[in-house]
């Protein structure tokens, strides 16, 4: 019979080799071969073909799309079509539903300030979650003081799980929009969003989804979730940094107005005011940064032949295995759930260590780790905390680096024991 | 000393654990807060002027080592100093972390501070008590 410390070796066996065969394919390990970067909520790194997506764009395609009839410019409008088709179909939209955006922060204020903003008015409310980055917080904030409406939040349990009956009755008090994350950038929680959606489709509420920390370590389908918005960013998905991307339901795009004006979004302009061009070009003014959309598009396809599921499945077994070694350290806190978890990010405190310091310490160690409050005030008040130091795990990382964060962490905790 | 173990000295460790002059006073002359929005660390400093010089200053710390251990030294080195003298130390101090230069480097229990510049991310930790120093003597001053 096989004894369960075997079949944890034979797991453990199995991951490395599956890290050990994607480490090859990101250049980072070659310029720092000891470092152990485990800060993927913050950004992931970036795999060789990425990189050379980027070079392989200005050096071959580099024209401006949709503005030349040369054969330079239509390679590139090209170029550009292609990566909003292949989005699209890897989160169940049609390119038409696919705005191109600089990241996660500016599709949330494009849902806020092109759709919600002419809709909103005094006494109306917009519904949120207790543990909102601030990017979906702010962009809700600007319109609310505007437009003297107010903002509502669904509480979390000590888990950091959404309160069900309070979301309920929030949603039957009839917010003007729904605005939540998909996976917490501290928590690691996983938002019930088709309850949500269910609960608000009854009460014809629009939902948007920041889905920063779910589209590189899970499979996304905006059908399925039956979202109105979905905003995300490439970076956190092995794409470039400065491009990200903002679905929206077709049903809503005649209700869409400019966010930014200028060229490429109109149809015709006259002296004193200009028609707009057809979603989703009317929110794409100006030149798009398209080797950088070629990347997100080449990074998507990256996740795509390695399997996310795969990597999903080898992203929740190191946290299993890092949640498993860091609850017997003396005087630690983590926060979230400590079973069943969904998605790789741990945050946690160490009592009469700050971490501030003990993120210095392991930097010291060559590790990488974000430390402070996750630009989510919110949750840490929730938790009653003013920082938290957390760790993020993505496809390249190993067994080996999680020891070496524990390793690490007794270190620092001897280095501050009492003096 | 490696660079890591020259920054969490004794001294500092020892300081943060065990801030001087914590607390509040009941009837400050003046009072400032300090905040470092990037990492949550904040600062309440409370100073009793007499005659110009301080004859009491408290000070409490919600952050790091750093940043507590930096209140609490300086909170030691500013007592019974005058206002310009504070103020030209909190300069110093300020200059000497942000330069890397060893002003402090033979004088005062200040000088365990100097690896801090070789920690630019940490600069702010070490200099917040003293910018909010400056805030609340700047306030008397005008």
């Amino acid at each position: 019979m096989t004894s369960p410390s075997q079949i944890l070796r034979q797991i453990r066996t199995t991951a490395d080799s599956f890290s050990d065969r994607i480490r090859l394919d990101f250049p980072y390990l070659k310029t720092y071969p000891n470092l152990c970067y485990l800060d993927a909520a913050s950004t992931t790194q970036k795999p060789q073909c990425v990189i050379d997506a980027i070079n392989y764009y200005y050096t071959t395609s580099n024209a401006n799309a949709h503005r030349g009839v040369y054969m330079l410019s239509e390679l590139s409008s090209n170029i550009l079509e292609q990566a909003r088709e292949n989005i699209a179909r890897h989160i169940g939209a049609s390119p038409e539903e696919i705005i191109f955006t600089r990241g996660t922060t500016e599709s949330l204020n494009i849902v806020a300030q092109s759709f919600l903003r002419s809709q909103l008015s005094t006494g109306d409310t917009i519904l949120l979650s207790g543990v909102e980055h601030h990017a979906n917080v702010v962009p809700w904030q600007v319109i609310a003081q505007e437009k003297n409406s107010t903002i509502t939040y669904i509480p979390v349990d000590e888990e950091g799980n959404l309160n069900l009956p309070s979301a309920r009755e929030l949603i039957n008090q009839k917010p003007r929009l729904i605005s939540l994350t998909h996976i917490s950038n501290v928590l690691g929680t996983t938002t019930p969003i088709e309850e949500i959606v269910n609960l608000a489709q009854k009460n014809h509420i629009p939902v948007c989804i920041d889905g920063a920390q779910a589209i590189g370590h899970q499979k996304v389908n905006v059908r399925d979730l039956g979202c109105d918005f979905y905003a995300f960013s490439g970076h956190k998905a092995y794409g470039p940094m400065g491009v990200g991307v903002l679905y929206i339901n077709k049903k809503w795009h005649d209700q869409i107005s400019p966010f930014l004006g200028g060229g490429g979004m109109i149809e015709e302009v006259d002296l004193q005011s200009s028609s707009y061009r057809e979603m989703p070009y009317r929110l794409e003014a100006g030149t798009q940064s398209i080797a950088d959309i070629h990347g997100l598009k080449v990074a998507i396809d990256y996740l795509n032949s390695i399997g996310i599921e795969t990597i999903n499945s080898h992203e929740i077994a190191l946290t299993v295995y890092a949640l498993d070694k860091m609850l017997n350290i003396p005087g630690i806190n983590i926060l979230g759930p400590l079973k069943n978890r969904t998605a790789p990010i741990i945050s946690f405190t160490i009592a009469d260590l700050h971490p501030h310091d003990l993120a210095t310490i392991l930097d010291s160690k060559n590790i990488a780790v974000r430390a402070g409050h996750h630009c989510s005030q919110h949750t840490m008040k929730r938790f009653s905390v003013t920082a938290t130091l957390r760790t993020s795990f993505a496809a390249y990382n190993s067994h080996a680096e999680i020891d070496h964060l524990i390793d690490s962490i007794y270190y620092a905790k001897n280095l501050f024991s009492k003096k | 000393m490696n660079s890591l173990l020259e920054l969490y000295q004794d001294t500092i460790i020892e300081h943060s654990q065990s801030p001087r002059r914590s607390g509040r006073l009941s009837a400050p002359t003046c009072s400032a807060r300090g905040n470092n929005p990037l990492c949550g660390d904040k600062v309440d400093l409370d100073v009793l002027l007499s005659n110009d010089k301080i004859e009491d200053v408290r000070c409490t710390t919600s952050g790091c080592a750093i940043s507590t251990a930096a209140a609490s030294i300086m909170a030691e080195e500013i007592f019974g100093k005058t206002v310009k003298e504070a103020l030209e130390t909190v300069d110093n101090f300020i200059q000497a972390l942000k330069t890397g230069d060893d002003t402090f480097k033979d004088t005062s229990e200040l000088k365990v501070f100097c690896s801090v510049s070789q920690y630019p991310t940490r600069v702010k930790c070490a200099t917040l008590p003293w910018t909010t120093l400056k805030k609340a003597l700047t306030d008397i001053e005008s």
